[in-house]
């Protein structure tokens, strides 16, 4: 890896309400906003809205993908503005600087609406392979 | 009074943590991973963000009941130490109130950040991860 390259950017298929709960029944989380529409509305949202820690999970598998899960040494991922079902998120990301003595790089990413509107904000440390 | 006391937080106890592989593999096919999951192999990048089937109320730095209705969750980090966690790693995880500040906000009114850490560690008492929670208390209800 070096300065500037950047993952495959891949835009995924609409968010569902079925993969809400696939990741709340996965995670513990049962929050009712990301799955009980009357809940929501009540709360004043036009409906359930995703979890920040499924599509932030998304990204994090989308680096993996991109980087080797077994490199990815830090990984954090700032909430921006919601998303909601039928969302279409494209994930993207580049490396933004490379330190050779550590042997490792650091990594900008993005989990965008198909608004243009950021969702997710991430940033990452990667370990470089050997030599 | 330190990092504590400003929003009711408290010493927190630890919890038990064993990586599990059916449950690792639950997780996987939630958050679309990338890989396989195998026994001894690793697990997804956030999946310490499970923790909440292992960490009951006394494991929270937070009061029981707490009003949530005015907090937001601002971020979330994962740092690991000796490589990523593996199916079948036996952890213990201690939360802990790491620093707290305060931001205006830009509608006025003030928000109060916390960094709530929850520090995971091998049967050996080796330092694993780091799982890193910002929250955010905002003067109105937010959500």
């Amino acid at each position: 890896m070096k300065l500037g390259d950047k993952g495959p950017t891949r835009r995924d298929p609409p968010l569902t309400v079925e993969q809400f709960v696939r990741y709340q029944g996965a995670s513990g989380d049962f929050n009712p906003m990301h799955y009980d529409s009357e809940a929501a509305v009540a709360r004043g949202f036009p409906t359930p809205y995703a979890v920040g820690m499924l599509t932030a999970s998304r990204l994090a598998s989308w680096l993996g993908a991109w980087v080797g899960v077994e490199n990815v040494l830090r990984f954090a991922a700032q909430f921006r503005e919601q998303s909601w079902p039928g969302d279409e998120l494209t994930y993207a990301g580049a490396v933004t600087s490379v330190d050779e003595d550590a042997r490792t790089a650091e990594v900008e990413l993005t989990c965008t609406r198909q608004t243009g509107g950021v969702h997710v904000k991430g940033t990452a440390t990667i370990a470089l392979n050997q030599g | 009074m330190g990092a504590y006391g400003s929003q009711g937080q408290r010493a927190a106890q630890p919890f038990q943590m064993v990586v599990e592989l059916g449950k690792a593999r639950e997780f996987a096919r939630a958050v679309d991973h990338p890989d396989p999951i195998e026994p001894c192999g690793p697990v997804p990048i956030t999946f310490l963000q499970s923790m909440a089937f292992w960490a009951g109320p006394e494991c929270s730095v937070w009061p029981p009941h707490r009003d949530l209705s005015r907090t937001l969750h601002g971020q979330q980090e994962f740092v690991f130490h000796g490589g990523p966690i593996r199916v079948g790693e036996e952890l213990t995880g201690l939360r802990r109130v790491d620093k707290t500040w305060t931001k205006e906000g830009k509608r006025g009114g003030v928000m109060d950040f916390t960094q709530v850490i929850t520090d995971f560690r091998d049967r050996g008492g080796a330092l694993r991860a780091e799982v890193r929670t910002v929250t955010i208390e905002t003067g109105e209800p937010s959500a």
